[in-house]
């Protein structure tokens, strides 16, 4: 599954170091509480979920780059 | 450039230590009162970069100190060169560049660039959002070094190199040149996303300053 972020998460991945050329480790957690570990996040813009879920970008409360 | 040292300064460089077997990373003061740093080699010339000194030294190990003069006699032909008051050995642990480390960057020690140095980067998106509107790399920047970027011809390539998870081609080439004294942290790529890796990888650590970030090769797919 893989969606565009809506502004506000991508000002916030650009502030956040890469974890490799052009892309991001992230975890990421819902608004029903569903977290998601090793998402990721390419061009601080597109994140991609290795599940196959249904998923709209308002759902997502927390996006936080693996160290 | 590669330049001859006076007699003045060959004695304040012996004076001091070296940075390495043959050579000193040293930070020097222009009349103009312009730094910039420099490798010493021998005590007798001096260059912007390593790059320079291979290309103008060639790969054959005879000859080099005449090779070293020729090149610093056609430098001097293309015009005067700036004076240098002093030339001042930096601190070896942070200015010297030994063999990359063979672990990831993220577990390298930090490191600075030379005048000269050059940096690509490879992407999937033309519009890259780590190279900022002024043409900088933001802090946590991931690049490679240009010698290792010069192996890519495709944008399919990047993909393994770099251990890319996005399997789109990175055909969008960035080429950095950053000041001397940009600190990096240089590694090789470990395999990750059922990619091999085994490139070159740089970050810049506190990114990279407006202006030194353009647009390079526009690569083929595959």
């Amino acid at each position: 599954m893989r969606l565009r972020l809506p502004s506000r998460w991508t000002t916030y991945l650009l502030s956040q170091p890469e974890s490799g050329m052009g892309y991001q480790r992230v975890a990421v957690r819902l608004r029903d509480g569903r977290r998601f570990e090793d998402a990721l996040v390419f061009n601080a813009e597109q994140l991609e979920i290795k599940q196959d879920i249904e998923l709209k970008p308002d759902e997502i409360v927390e996006i936080t780059v693996a160290k | 450039m590669i330049r001859t040292v006076t007699e003045i300064l060959k004695y304040s460089l012996l004076a001091q230590p070296e940075s390495g077997m043959g050579y000193q990373i040293v930070d020097a003061e222009y009349e103009s009162g312009r730094r910039e740093q420099l490798v010493a080699l021998n005590a007798s010339f001096l260059a912007n970069s390593w790059s320079e000194v291979r290309k103008a030294a060639g790969s054959q190990r005879s000859f080099v100190e005449e090779r070293l003069k020729l090149a610093a006699k056609e430098s001097t032909a293309r015009g005067a060169l700036p004076a240098i008051r002093s030339l001042r050995v930096t601190k070896a642990a942070m200015a010297v560049r030994e063999a990359p480390h063979k672990g990831p960057a993220s577990a390298a020690p930090e490191t600075e660039t030379k005048t000269g140095d050059e940096f690509r980067r490879f992407s999937a998106f033309e519009n890259d959002l780590r190279v900022t509107p002024e043409r900088g790399l933001l802090p946590g920047t991931y690049a490679t070094t240009a010698e290792d970027g010069d192996k890519v011809r495709t944008g399919e390539q990047a993909v393994p190199r770099y251990a890319l998870p996005n399997t789109t081609p990175a055909c969008h080439e960035f080429v950095i040149h950053p000041p001397s004294r940009t600190v990096i942290k240089q590694g090789i790529v470990q395999p990750a996303h059922d990619q091999p890796g085994g490139g070159v990888e740089v970050i810049f650590v506190n990114g990279s300053q407006a202006g030194t970030v353009s647009r390079g090769r526009t690569l083929p797919e595959r």
